[in-house]
This record gives C-alpha cells, sequence and structure tokens, in this order.
C-alpha cells in the first residue's frame, strides 16, 4: 500500500499466470489418453526426504497445469456446463484386450455369385400384396403373403390324376425337404468358417447326434424321436461289437 | 380337386425314423435374442470398450492389502468387478498358475486384474496384469510399504466425479530404461485411463494419477483432485489437492508379455476410410488426378489415312477383287470335274 491510499496488486496476486507455473523442462504428452511423461532424471534424494510429499504435489502441478493448458488449446464447442474439447486418439501403443476380429468368411454361395458377378439387391419392401386376403403381408414367415400351404383347396390340373396322391402333404414334404437342404448348407458353410478359426461369435460347432438327411428331429415328432434314438444307438454299438471281434454280443 | 385333410402333412408315409449319425458334428446356436448379444458382446470388435478390472484376493491377503484393493475397486466404479472370498491355486508367476486367474477372468469378462496376497517372503503383495484373447499377457508384482487410503484424506476426494476420465502421469526416465517400470507405466495407464474418447468436458477434468519411478525398484502412486481456478487468461490456474489413494511400492517380479503375443495384442484396426492414390486437391482446380498411360509405339500407331494413297487403295482393291473371281472360277472347275470322278468311282 502506498502512501495516497492506492493499492497496488501484483498479477500473482490475482492469479494471473506469469508462465512459470509451467512445467520446466521437456514433457512427453500424449493428450488423447490425457496423459503426460517427464523423462528428466528424477532427484532422488528430494524424493525421500522430509518433505517428499511436497515435492511430489509440486512437480504433479507443474505437470498437470502443462496437460490442462494443453488441453485448453484444443479445438471444440461450448456446451452445457463446460466446454467439449476434440482429443486426438491416444499415440501410447496399448495392447488389445481380444484380437482384430477376422472378417466373415464368403459362403459357397458368395463365391460363386462373385464369379458370376450376381450381385444383392436390397427389396425396397418386407411386404407383398397378397391375392386370397387383398392385403399386404410378409413376404416370409408366419402368416405369408400367397402361402401356398393356407389355400383350402387345391385345383387339379387338366389331366392330372386325383386322389393318387395328396397335393397338401406333397406341398409340406417339399418344404421340409428345402429347409433341410438350407439346413446342410448352413453346417457345411460352419465348419469351413471353423476351419480357417472364423466361425461368427453366435455359432458353436459341437459334436451331435446330426439332424439326418431331409428329416430332423421336429419333423419325425417330438414324441417319436427319444425311442428311435435309443434304439438306433443301441443297433450301432451291438453292430461295432460285431466287427471289432467277430462276436455277436446280446 | 382335393379338399385339405385336418391333420396337416399327416397322411402318406407317417413319421420317418431319423438318420442317427454320432460322429457327425452339429451347429449350436444361440435359443435367446439376449443370449446371442452376450455372445456378440463377448466377440473381438474392431473399437473396444474399456477394459474391466477384476479385483480378487489370492491364497491369503493382509488388512493392508484388502484397504488398496477397496480403493482400487472405488477408483474403477463402474468397470470393476470385486471377488470376496479368497482365491486359491492363483498364482500368475508360476508355470501353470494363471490357469484359474484366466478362468475367472473370462467368466467375469475382465481384461485386467488386480491380485492381492501377504506371504512370509512377499508381504503385501499387489499383482497388476492383463489378459489378451483369454490368457495373461504380463503382470507386475508390486509390494505395498507406504498407505494411505482415501478415506485417511477425508473428504478431500469429493471434488472428482465418479466416471470422470482421470489424467496419468509419469515422472522419472526409468519409465523407460527400466524393463519393470516400462512395464508399470503401460499397466497404470491401461488400467485406469479407461474408455478412449474422442471428445472431453474439460471442466470434468478432475483428477490427476501421477506414478514417480524414484529408484531402480521404488515407485511412488499419489492421487490429486484438479481445482481449476479463474487466471485472468483462457487457461486456467491448477490447483491440486492430494486425494489418496497414497502409495508406496516396492517393484518385485514381473512378468513381460511373450513377444508374438505381444505383436498381435499391438495390432490396430484402421479405422475410417484409406487414402485414395494418385488424387489430390489443388486449391483453383479442386479436385485434382493423376494417371499413367503406357508408352506409346510410334512406328505402329494407327494414324489418319493420307487422301494421296486414296487411289492407289482403289486399284489395289480391284486388283484383289479379279484375282479372287479368277480362282473361283478355276475352282468351280475343278469341282466339277472331281464330282464326274465321283460318279464314275463307285461303278
Amino acid at each position: 500500500m502506498t502512501e495516497n491510499g492506492i493499492i497496488k496488486i501484483t498479477p500473482a496476486d490475482l492469479g494471473v499466470l506469469s508462465g512459470e507455473e509451467y512445467h520446466q523442462g521437456q514433457l512427453d504428452v500424449d493428450i488423447g489418453n490425457l496423459s503426460a511423461w517427464d523423462p528428466a532424471p528424477i532427484d532422488a534424494a528430494a524424493y525421500q526426504g522430509p518433505n517428499r510429499e511436497e515435492v511430489c504435489t509440486e512437480t504433479a502441478r507443474a505437470m498437470a497445469q502443462t496437460l490442462v493448458g494443453q488441453l485448453f488449446q484444443l479445438p471444440g464447442e461450448p456446451v452445457k456446463g463446460g466446454r467439449l474439447a476434440q482429443l486426438p486418439a491416444g499415440k501410447t501403443p496399448l495392447p488389445r484386450e481380444k484380437p482384430l476380429p477376422k472378417p466373415k468368411p464368403p459362403t459357397k454361395w458368395e463365391k460363386f455369385a462373385a464369379q458370376k458377378g450376381i450381385q444383392k439387391r436390397k427389396r425396397e419392401s418386407k411386404l407383398e400384396w397378397d391375392e386370397g386376403s387383398q392385403s399386404w403381408r410378409r413376404r416370409h414367415g408366419y402368416k405369408k403373403a400367397n402361402d401356398e400351404s393356407e389355400i383350402p383347396i387345391i385345383e387339379a390340373k387338366p389331366g392330372e390324376q386325383t386322389g393318387a396322391e395328396d397335393p397338401f402333404s406333397k406341398l409340406a414334404e417339399s418344404k421340409k425337404q428345402r429347409v433341410a437342404t438350407n439346413k446342410k448348407s448352413q453346417l457345411q458353410n460352419a465348419k469351413l468358417a471353423d476351419k480357417e478359426g472364423q466361425l461368427p461369435a453366435t455359432l458353436k460347432l459341437a459334436q451331435g447326434l446330426g439332424s439326418g438327411s431331409g428329416s430332423n428331429s421336429k419333423a419325425a415328432g417330438p414324441r417319436a424321436l427319444p425311442k428311435s434314438k435309443r434304439r438306433e444307438l443301441k443297433e450301432e454299438v451291438r453292430f461295432s461289437c460285431v466287427l471289432d471281434s467277430g462276436v455277436v454280443v446280446g | 380337386m382335393v379338399q385339405k385333410s385336418d391333420t396337416k402333412g399327416g397322411s402318406g408315409k407317417g413319421p420317418q425314423q431319423p438318420q442317427l449319425e454320432p460322429s457327425k458334428t452339429k451347429l449350436v446356436t444361440a435359443k435367446t435374442r439376449k443370449g446371442r448379444r452376450i455372445l456378440e458382446s463377448r466377440a473381438p470388435k474392431l473399437v473396444e470398450d474399456a477394459k474391466r478390472l477384476l479385483v480378487l484376493y489370492g491364497n491369503k491377503a493382509s488388512q493392508v492389502l484388502k484397504d488398496v484393493l477397496c480403493d482400487l475397486h472405488k477408483l474403477k466404479a463402474m468397470e470393476s468387478v470385486k471377488f470376496t472370498r479368497r482365491n486359491e491355486e492363483c498364482r500368475p508367476f508360476e508355470v501353470g498358475g494363471e490357469q484359474r486367474l484366466e478362468f475367472y477372468a473370462n467368466k467375469v469378462g475382465c481384461g485386467l486384474f488386480a491380485m492381492g496376497s501377504h506371504t512370509k517372503k512377499r508381504p503385501h503383495n499387489l499383482v497388476l496384469g492383463r489378459f489378451f484373447d483369454g490368457h495373461l499377457y504380463d503382470a507386475l508384482e508390486l509390494g505395498v510399504e507406504g498407505y494411505k487410503s482415501i478415506q485417511a484424506f477425508g473428504n478431500a476426494g469429493t471434488g472428482a466425479g465418479l466416471g470422470n476420465k482421470p489424467c496419468i502421469m509419469f515422472v522419472g526416465e526409468r519409465f523407460e530404461s527400466s524393463e519393470a517400470m516400462r512395464l508399470a507405466r503401460s499397466l497404470i495407464l491401461d488400467v485406469f485411463r479407461g474408455q478412449p474418447v474422442s471428445a472431453i468436458n474439460q471442466a470434468g477434468v478432475d483428477r490427476v494419477i501421477v506414478a514417480y519411478a524414484v529408484d531402480e525398484n521404488k515407485l511412488l502412486l499419489r492421487q490429486y483432485v484438479v481445482k481449476l481456478k479463474k487466471s485472468g487468461t483462457r487457461i486456467p490456474r491448477v490447483v491440486l489437492v492430494e486425494m489418496g489413494p497414497r502409495l508406496d511400492f516396492a517393484v518385485r517380479r514381473h512378468r513381460p508379455p511373450p513377444p508374438e503375443m505381444e505383436k498381435e495384442a499391438l495390432r490396430q484396426p484402421q479405422l475410417g476410410k484409406k487414402k485414395e492414390k494418385n488424387v489430390e486437391s489443388d486449391m483453383l482446380e479442386g479436385k485434382v488426378g493423376r494417371i499413367y498411360v503406357p508408352s506409346q509405339d510410334v512406328d505402329r500407331i494407327a494414324l489418319a489415312k493420307p487422301k494421296g494413297t486414296k487411289r492407289q487403295r482403289h486399284e489395289d482393291a480391284a486388283e484383289r477383287k479379279a484375282k479372287h473371281k479368277k480362282t473361283k472360277e478355276t475352282a468351280g472347275k475343278e469341282a466339277a470335274d472331281s464330282q464326274q470322278q465321283g460318279e464314275a468311282a463307285p461303278l
């Protein structure tokens, strides 16, 4: 305070940065990880003396000031309750937790399509016009449009002999076969993918009683399966005994 | 016309016997949508989430270690799983001793672990480590020599928000020169950095974790709350208040990653678009491309035909025509002759 009663205030009193607050010396900053490293040789004696904590805090404060300075220089935009600074990617190499995801291997069809130049095209809508009900219905699945199996009457073609075969069961059988073929190719593709170690995470190949060709467990009826499974297996075991020892067991 | 029967597809052959092949593999899919989502979340991702920390005790744990692990668990907030019982057979520095640890980490989906154990030979032992692809990647053993908990600092920690990203700083040249310290630097950064982000609220920078490599095997860990004070400039003045935990470590054993695994683990995905080759942008011309043309053979190049050679060409064409007609006539004569001979031959 001077004689005239005028108060002198230095920038330090106001808390204005003078430049001395920043870290002196080299500082390796990885702003993407909000990280910094001071590579200068450390004064071991200072960190083991009685005022160790003060030395620690002072070093940390200077480094933090530099880091905050760099953070506030980054481009950004104001948001509610602060300012959002755009961070660059971190430059310190850190190991991943899991390996990089491998691309899904092409299925047999995808390979063929690529060879032939067949391109996938996206449908505009999942709906299709249903002639019977005169309404828009889904293309596939439950209550699908133009469902053959939902027709109450199948008209015979001219000259076709009726009564020999049930056309409804014929339709159902052909559907079953298409499903079975699709399942088979799915399994084949999964096996190929598994060989290359690229099976999707949601799939797993396991030892099992294969679905059989054309007729899976559901087709035979849920009640019919367990009995036949056991009988078949027993026969197989018995047969293998014959092959191995030459003596029929049982 | 055939009326549809009531039993759908039931008429005809009857139920078929399934063909059983015990050796055949079968495709197992997730039974529920939720299950599939869980499996997908565990699968490798291009951009990974924050690594979670598994906090557990080994054979025996001292009270000091229990408190240290408690503090660590608190600091990691949402990205941590803590086991409360002791776990035998967890010895990451012994052959085969990492199997239980790997099993637990896979079970809870953690990429990091902090294990506390207490023996006569190695009292107050804290092991920090990482996993890669379900296997132990590296580990570092630290002996706790001095400890002051977060609680002992009173309410200093209330200045820091839960889940905010901390600043992580390292002091000392040994973080590069010493192998164990290099590992410690990488581990500390990995444990505390959390989810990598592309933008951060500057007001949310509220704590600093500092590691000091004081000696060859002496590591200090401090944590401070950051207070941003007005400075009259754009950049605020930083004031630090210690909030704990205050930890003095003695570096004991370390297990660096196997070189092959390290190479695989450090591989980073290529994000964003690949740089287009030979395409540049110009201030005046906009998008400018460079193309390459194979060298031209001037001797064989197809040039415009000069008019002077036109008459010559006409004459040549007429000559060719005449020649062609002549040959055709002679050929016709020969054919007629041979036909006569052919007719005569069978007789």
